[in-house]
């Protein structure tokens, strides 16, 4: 049964981008709030007022999870301390079945004097726990931390990834409806990391409901069913978070990339695929592509055993996947990537031309030149269905730039004569050995 | 799955429900409470693990105040009208009990302001806070009581069966302390003026209350003495705890109902302030 766990109907804010006004409104506010019955004039915005979220409307079901992006400043924080009850809506109406979880805070109500131990019953009772089941949960917090030589130290003498570490552990214990998320999983290392994320899946699976402000934009094509963009307050648009990342991409991300890209629009997005490759092999139309289209990937072909665009793969032969990209701009130092994924999401490989090739450089890429490339492996699956993820990206002063990722753009299926179970072909052999 | 409840968010002020928001006001103070007491703990422990003298500061600030009006006395720059008691210790136990009820009109608005960030991310009672406040004081309070016990015996004041009233005494000036304290929260929140002018105005408020001085026998300040709400509080706590008679005890009950119903008043402004002042607190 999908019931909805979060309703938000026509919500506006508004804020005020002047400090003294802002004091001084506030104080109006509190004067209207407490004599006048029927509430705020809240209609109408005041000298140097502005609307931080404008008409926003949108659901959340159970066991979704649903992506939330937009530049800084566009209104996801405020929406999110609306939905949190931390602030009032100006206009409209929220409604939120069941326990609210938010991490977003971490760590909130650490005193760095105290004892990570004291500080975990501190932090948990902040976050709503009782003392009983802090205590029923302690065990599991530290483990999950992985703190427990440290448990007994104070916390100023942890490094920042440790506290972050135990926050996250506390948080995450929480066992909420509703989970609210804050750029939080952009801490700790790699590991930890995926972890994190785990955790947060299972919320999910456990009929929860999801919501993720993000600037990793990967993240949301990982993890959301749906996401919303969100731009100077306007719910700009609710869709997959494919398309959802593509408008991101195209129309609010840079004004230079927008250039670039601008002609692609409707073209380049509505042709997943070239139509030749797609007779050939599975092509996976739930694919989630997305990047600013500084460079597109065509021409998808995989071939083993002198079979082109072999749909059936046989586990341990080399393997080659080859693609084109076409670059719509100057790229310095294009990166490609390779993925392949477990039907149930796991990532199982993972690879990129810059990991492999280690000293040799990629050569620069100039605008409008068309470059194949091919990766070689050799599939050590077991038999079953996989997806293959490939991209293009390149390193910017401002991190990863993701041109045209293309998710489980490929669904391969592998077929093993002596089928197992599991999803990693070992060569297994077997033997008796006879006493002599 | 268990019974969902169900949370909605409206502009609609939560004045216009008074019998609902008294409910939840209740409710929120009791589910509260555990965290209440945690961060009590959490305040409490740091704030004597760094120390050497440990829970001595808080004797040691009051004394310190008392052997300079026992020296202002002595030496004649300051001469004090004749108190009932031994000047000493009239002294001594009005700036005990004075800082208690100080600590408590403090504890409010010091207790929200740095519990800014989290007021911020985390939603939480935030009758927590106020509740933490006053267990501080309380405990501070103890403190500052037995030392004062300890010290009076070896002055030679025995205080008798009046001892018995001292606790209510000392409950009253909490009360007073934090209702007047949470008034001024709100804008004290807003505009960090209040939190910088509130320790100039105790100071004042101080000298127009007998810590130092005995009651003035005529004039215009033997009227403002009189009026002072803090004059029935400071004289009989003192007077219960030195084994004195009472005095003006009708003026101190009526103070004391009167504190408490500010205290509610200024609890159901604060909590209506409290969605309104974290817009404007941080960014």
């Amino acid at each position: 049964m999908k019931d909805t766990l979060v309703k938000v109907e026509n919500v506006s804010k508004k804020f005020c981008r002047n400090l003294k006004k802002s004091l001084w409104y506030g104080l109006k506010d509190l004067g209207s709030e407490l004599i006048d019955r029927s509430g705020r004039n809240t209609k109408e915005l005041r000298p140097d007022e502005f609307w931080a979220v404008k008409s926003v409307s949108f659901e959340l079901k159970r066991g979704e999870c649903l992506g939330l992006i937009g530049k800084n400043g566009a209104g996801k924080t405020t929406l999110l301390r609306m939905l949190n009850g931390l602030i009032k809506p100006d206009q409209g109406r929220i409604e939120m079945h069941g326990k609210v979880g938010a991490l977003i805070a971490l760590g909130a109500g650490f005193n760095p004097i105290l004892t990570g131990r004291e500080n975990i019953y501190v932090n948990a009772s902040v976050l709503g726990l009782s003392k009983k089941e802090a205590d029923a949960k302690f065990e599991e917090i530290v483990e999950f931390a992985e703190l427990s030589q440290f448990i007994d130290a104070p916390v100023q003498s942890y490094s920042s990834g440790m506290q972050v570490r135990l926050g996250f552990a506390v948080a995450s214990a929480l066992d909420p409806d509703v989970l609210l998320l804050d750029e939080v999983l952009a801490v700790g290392d790699t590991r930890f990391r995926a972890k994190c994320l785990q955790r947060i899946k299972h919320v999910r699976y456990n009929g929860g409901a999801i919501l993720l402000v993000t600037h990793i934009l990967e993240q949301v094509a990982h993890f959301c069913d749906r996401a919303l963009l969100l731009d100077k307050g306007n719910l700009i648009i609710d869709s997959t978070p494919s398309a959802t990342l593509n408008h991101y991409l195209l129309n609010i991300k840079e004004e230079s990339t927008k250039i670039v890209t601008d002609r692609l629009k409707g073209e380049m997005l509505l042709k997943p695929m070239d139509k030749e490759s797609r007779e050939h092999f599975q092509y996976n139309s739930c694919e989630t592509r997305w990047g600013d289209r500084a460079a597109s990937i065509t021409d998808i072909c995989l071939l083993q055993n002198g079979t082109e665009c072999a749909s059936k793969l046989t586990p341990g032969l080399p393997t080659e996947l080859m693609f084109s990209t076409l670059f719509h701009t100057e790229i310095e130092e294009p990166i490609y990537g390779l993925s392949i994924k477990a039907p149930e999401g796991g990532v199982i490989f993972n690879t990129n031309s810059r990991e492999l090739l280690r000293t040799t450089r990629v050569p620069r890429q100039k605008k409008g030149d068309k470059v194949r490339v091919c990766f070689n492996f050799m599939p050590f699956l077991d038999a079953g269905e996989y997806l293959i993820s490939i991209g293009i990206a390149s390193e910017t002063p401002g991190g990863i730039q993701a041109h045209d990722r293309r998710y489980d753009c490929l669904t391969i299926q592998v077929v093993h004569p002596l089928s197992a179970t599991g999803d990693i072909d070992m060569h297994p052999t077997f033997n008796m050995i006879l006493d002599a | 799955m268990s019974k969902k409840q169900i949370t909605i968010y409206t502009p609609q002020s939560c004045m216009t429900n008074p019998v609902k928001m008294i409910r939840s006001m209740f409710k929120d103070l009791i589910s509260g409470r555990e965290l209440a007491w945690q961060l009590a703990v959490r305040d409490i422990r740091a704030q004597y693990r760094q120390t050497a003298l440990g829970l001595l500061w808080a004797f040691i600030l009051p004394l310190g105040h008392t052997l300079t009006w026992i020296f202002l006395n002595a030496s004649g720059i300051v001469t004090v009208q004749e108190t009932n008691l031994p000047y000493p210790v009239y002294v001594l136990t009005g700036t005990m009990l004075w800082t208690i009820f100080m600590d408590a009109v403090n504890a409010p608005l010091q207790q929200t302001m740095s519990a800014k960030h989290m007021l911020a991310k985390i939603n939480f009672p935030r009758e927590a806070l106020i509740v933490s406040g006053i267990y501080q004081t309380g405990f501070n309070s103890a403190i500052k009581i037995v030392l004062l016990l300890i010290t009076l015996v070896f002055m030679g004041i025995h205080p008798g069966w009046s001892l018995f009233w001292f606790p209510l005494g000392v409950l009253s000036l909490i009360l007073t302390g934090t209702a007047l304290g949470l008034l001024i929260t709100p804008i004290g929140t807003l505009y960090t003026d209040v939190g910088k002018a509130l320790p100039l105005l105790l100071q004042f408020f101080m000298y127009l209350t007998p810590v130092f001085f005995s009651m003035p026998s005529g004039g215009i300040a033997a009227t403002i003495f009189k009026l002072n709400p803090m004059t029935p509080l400071i004289l009989n706590v003192r007077n219960w705890l030195t084994g004195m008679p009472p005095e003006y005890l009708g003026y101190f009950f009526l103070v004391n109902i009167l504190a408490f119903a500010l205290l509610l008043i200024v609890w159901i402004v604060y909590r209506t302030a409290m969605h309104i002042l974290i817009e404007r607190m941080s960014a």
